[in-house]
């Protein structure tokens, strides 16, 4: 038994398996996380994000470049969503739950029209490092490596700027906020924008894995939803990046051992008995921790 | 008793046939010693005649030659439907065919243990002296003597050219032998072979239709419509009843073809495929075309032959044009049936289907088992459609099943699927897991290595597929030493191709469906994974190997009866017409190609039927027919409603051009067969699964 390879190989899958629960929640964290809105279109966004990947991929741009467009794109058509139909349903949750669900039937089915059943597909990044009989591909180690930057550069607007304090006080408290000089409109808009183009980046970046189709986003819908809501709303970044590693360490070793479908079904008895036990998720549970240590202090 | 006094011997009893014919006031002359017996061998000790034509190909002969006026056969395998179906001629006798008759004639057969449908017919002369002779067949003394006398309604129409009468009859691919005797056919003693005066050859001999006579209007005896030189046949089989005697159906209104493929959603990929072809093929029956082909002789006697290629060519990745990039050099004496006829579409004689035009009513299943439900009683219930031509995945297959079950529809399902479906409303005209499994696990094991890791789609025909490579893979030395099965909405593999590289096999077995899953393979060529794969659903379907840029498919294997690149003269004239009504599109997988013929079959099986009732068309296609798809000649099984295949194992190298390695000229879908199921005696609506049978057992599946 190859020690080495093997112990690589569990490292690397759960490497992979967090990166793919924290690209598909990345957009998720913001909008429900943050906003409180239970956008069931997330998945379509994502499928929006690769649509467009797809679309300048096959005319010549490379890959990243394709992303970053990926990016603009689906974050101007989630500015414009927000600015319709999004805005008028803060507070209401129900109501953006179903406004968002058919939001997502008429995206799917309008790509489906628009742009048939599928799209040219994006060519996965060549290369891999082999080690004994294992081989890790450079794509997924990217992949990791990319959500790791994402989740720090979004900790660090949200801890470090003018704005993401701002965007912090609004969510705490939207009256007192205005009370004390925050646009919250504004906030509001600049905050869905961000969710829409991260989901939309995230579909980019998933893209090469994935046929690119009108209900491909279904797929990440699931996985999404699990990750944020076991992180919990307290602290949503926090929160996401637990869950995901959390996760990810119940579904590799019974993944490797029994099969993926058996991880799978590992993963989601996990959010289960995790959601049962703390129903505010983690993040909830870790704070309620350092809080009391730091009131003993 | 001794051969050599065959000739003095008295039976202690007439047979019915001739007990029948008495009591319809026949005076018997003579008897004959006949030379032949089961499956026409020629008895070793007595002289065969100086004629053509064993069993009761002779009564055929006899009575076209004008020896009689008439003259009546059996068969099992084709014996009097051969001569038949060179004239059609259909005569509603309800119920008078006796049952003793059938099983008195099956009695030799019974000591096979084989269940075969067994034909009475009687071959006329004239079409007004029928009911006598139709009397020979009667159900008893007193119907034989009221049918002798009774006035019987008879339509005549035109034939079909049949395709064993045309010079490249698929027999010529069995390396025929063309020495002074002829054409070697089996059944024909070696002693009569060498015989120098016994010359068969196959000649073309032109179909005596033309003097037929098109009036529909029943004849009775007292018009004498003498047909001179028509062999005409009345076939009965024992299980036929019914024909339309009146006049064609006189209504204009276009016959329906009910269609629900994918065009949406996770299959599309195959959907569009499929309705592209049934598309082409109604546009094709509606300006007057068919695919040669007529009711037929079972394929049994082809067998399962291979032949390994020297060198067999390679054929271009790119576009469809099916430029051969390597030619295979020096061709090898035992030479793969390659060399085919180039005209299978011929002229049917009529625009459409019975002069109505063929209509296609084609919807969006989406991928979604609850909408094919919603429309496939839409297209039975509402359109009432005359027949339904569905199904892509085995799921979506058993969700409308029993909807069509519970009204009786004709239901085609044109899919390579994991076998077992006896359901005698349904016809399944794709392959089954014994004619693809089989060939590809043994040419795997013996090249790469036993071991073998199977990833399937988890659901119906993923598992049963691979609980088909489980069972017989140890027949040829192997063995899995793994298997994983993955949901259809899993695209993500990482974990998969994780496991595979430590379980180490030889091969891999890849059943994946859908093209979510189909995003394993750059997943696993990105990660660096060689191993040689083996499918029976990827590349010939979802073309991966045009989808996804080499190397993703290097080292694949599939024994398909048909896919785009198949490098003969009728599939690239088959390929042409194609492209020219689309083109746009990218591949044509197997699936499409087999919706194109069995669109095709329809139409043949309702013309000769001469309706449009179901029930009816029913009966006509369990008549079992050959028909000359793209991919070769196809039979069609009556018992079984699955269809004999020509297979050939095609193999996709690091460029992913694709060549064929190997290939079986026919294999039957024998595994229903085995099990016993004969939908013409015993209608049954379910699905055999391995479960069911004891041979999987022993392998605690």
């Amino acid at each position: 038994m190859d020690v080495i390879g093997v112990v690589a190989s569990v490292v690397y899958q759960f490497c992979t398996n967090a990166a793919f629960l924290l690209l598909c929640a990345l957009g998720l964290i913001i909008i429900l996380g943050m906003m409180n809105i239970i956008n069931l279109a997330h998945g379509e966004l994502m499928m929006m994000g690769a649509y467009a990947a797809s679309a300048s991929y096959s005319r010549g741009a490379p890959f990243w470049l394709a992303a970053i467009i990926a990016f603009v794109a689906v974050g101007i058509f989630g500015a414009v969503l927000e600015a319709t139909i999004v805005r008028r349903f803060y507070g209401r949750e129900l109501g953006a739950l179903v406004v968002t669900w058919g939001v997502s039937l008429v995206l799917s089915q309008g790509f489906l029209l628009l742009f048939g059943p599928f799209m040219p597909p994006i060519q996965i990044p060549e290369g891999n490092i082999a080690l004994g009989q294992y081989s890790f591909s450079y794509y997924w180690i990217s992949m990791f490596l990319i959500a790791a930057l994402l989740v720090a550069a979004l900790w660090w607007i949200y801890n470090r700027t003018d704005i993401g304090l701002q965007a912090r006080a609004t969510m705490q408290n939207p009256a007192m906020a205005r009370a004390l000089g925050v646009d919250t409109r504004r906030i509001y808009m600049m905050t869905f924008t961000l969710g829409a183009a991260l989901a939309g980046l995230s579909g980019a970046l998933l893209a090469p894995t994935t046929s690119i189709m009108p209900f491909m986003g279904q797929q990440f819908v699931a996985p999404a939803f699990i990750t944020v809501v076991v992180g919990g709303a307290t602290n949503v970044i926090a929160g996401a990046v637990g869950s995901s590693l959390l996760l990810s360490l119940v579904k590799t070793p019974v993944g490797f051992f029994l099969g993926a479908f058996l991880g799978t079904v590992a993963l989601l008895l996990a959010a289960l008995i995790i959601i049962r036990l703390l129903p505010d998720g983690i993040s909830a549970a870790i704070q309620r921790r350092l809080d009391l240590r730091h009131r003993m202090r | 008793m001794r051969p050599e006094n065959c000739k003095d011997y008295i039976p202690p009893q007439h047979a019915i046939v001739g007990r029948k014919t008495r009591c319809a006031r026949a005076v018997i002359l003579v008897k004959l010693q006949i030379t032949d017996g089961v499956y026409a061998d020629h008895h070793p000790n007595i002289p065969p005649p100086v004629w053509p034509g064993a069993s009761s190909r002779r009564s055929g002969f006899a009575t076209a030659a004008g020896l009689c006026c008439a003259s009546s056969g059996s068969d099992s395998t084709g014996s009097i439907r051969f001569p038949l179906a060179a004239n059609v001629l259909v005569v509603d006798a309800e119920d008078a065919i006796s049952r003793q008759i059938t099983s008195e004639t099956n009695r030799p057969f019974e000591k096979l243990k084989r269940r075969l449908s067994i034909h009475m017919a009687v071959c006329l002369r004239w079409a007004a002296r029928s009911g006598a002779c139709l009397a020979m067949l009667a159900r008893s003394c007193r119907d034989a003597v009221s049918i002798a006398r009774k006035p019987i309604g008879i339509s005549v129409k035109k034939a079909c050219a049949p395709a064993y009468l045309s010079k490249s009859f698929p027999l010529a691919s069995l390396r025929a032998d063309k020495t002074a005797n002829g054409t070697r056919a089996r059944g024909v003693a070696p002693a009569w072979r060498r015989r120098k005066g016994t010359q068969m050859t196959d000649k073309i001999v032109d179909s005596h239709v033309d003097a037929v006579p098109e009036s529909p209007n029943p004849i009775g005896p007292h018009r004498r419509t003498v047909v001179k030189g028509l062999a005409a046949g009345v076939a009965l089989p024992t299980y036929l009843r019914g024909f339309e005697t009146s006049a064609y159906a006189q209504t204009s209104a276009p016959v329906k073809m009910g269609f629900i493929e994918d065009e949406s959603g996770n299959l599309s990929v195959y959907g569009i495929q499929k309705l592209h072809a049934a598309q082409l093929a109604v546009a094709e029956i509606n300006d007057g075309k068919t695919l040669k082909g007529s009711p037929d002789i079972g394929a049994g006697f082809l067998g399962a032959e291979a032949t390994a290629a020297k060198n067999p060519p390679v054929i271009s990745k790119d576009g469809t044009s099916l430029a051969v990039v390597d030619d295979g050099g020096a061709k090898s004496p035992v030479d793969l049936a390659y060399v085919e006829d180039a005209d299978i579409l011929v002229d049917s004689g009529e625009k459409g289907i019975l002069g109505r035009e063929l209509q296609l009513l084609s919807s969006d299943g989406q991928s979604n088992n609850a909408v094919w439900q919603q429309l496939a009683r839409k297209l039975i219930q509402e359109d009432k459609v005359d027949v339904l031509v569905a199904g892509f995945a085995s799921a979506e297959r058993e969700a409308i099943r029993p909807i069509v079950d519970q009204f009786k529809q004709l239901y085609f399902y044109t899919n390579q699927y994991e076998g077992g479906v006896a359901d005698a409303n349904t016809f399944c005209t794709g392959p089954v897991c014994e004619q693809q499994v089989i060939p590809t696990v043994q040419y795997m094991v013996e090249k790469y290595g036993p071991k073998c890791y199977t990833i399937a789609a988890d659901y119906n025909f993923g598992q049963l597929t691979a609980a088909w490579t489980k069972a017989f893979i140890p027949l040829v030395g192997g063995k899995v030493i793994g298997e994983e099965f993955v949901p259809l909405s899993v695209s993500e593999f990482s974990q998969v191709i994780a496991r595979i590289q430590g379980a180490k096999p030889d091969w891999v077995m890849t059943l994946l469906v859908g093209q979510n899953q189909h995003n394993y393979y750059p997943q696993a060529a990105a990660a660096g994974l060689k191993y040689p794969m083996a499918s029976t659903v990827n590349m010939a379907q979802g073309y991966e190997h045009k989808r996804f840029a080499p190397p993703s498919l290097a080292r694949m294997h599939n024994a398909i009866q048909y896919q785009l690149e198949v490098p003969t003269v009728r599939n690239r004239a088959f390929v042409k017409r194609w492209m020219t009504m689309f083109p746009n599109d990218p591949y044509i997988g197997e699936m499409a190609q087999n919706t194109y013929f069995t669109i095709h079959l329809y139409a043949k099986a309702t013309r000769l039927a001469h309706t449009v009732d179901q029930q009816k068309v029913k009966r006509c296609l369990e008549l079992g027919w050959n028909i000359e798809a793209p991919e070769g000649s196809v039979f069609l099984e009556p018992g079984t409603h699955h269809c004999a295949h020509p297979i050939r194992l095609a193999y996709c190298d690091e460029k992913h051009n694709v060549s064929f390695l190997r290939d079986w000229p026919m294999i039957q879908a024998w595994w229903l067969q085995r099990l016993g199921v004969n939908l013409i005696r015993n209608p049954e609506y379910k699905q055999y699964t391995p479960d069911e049978d004891p041979y999987f057992k022993m392998f605690a599946l």
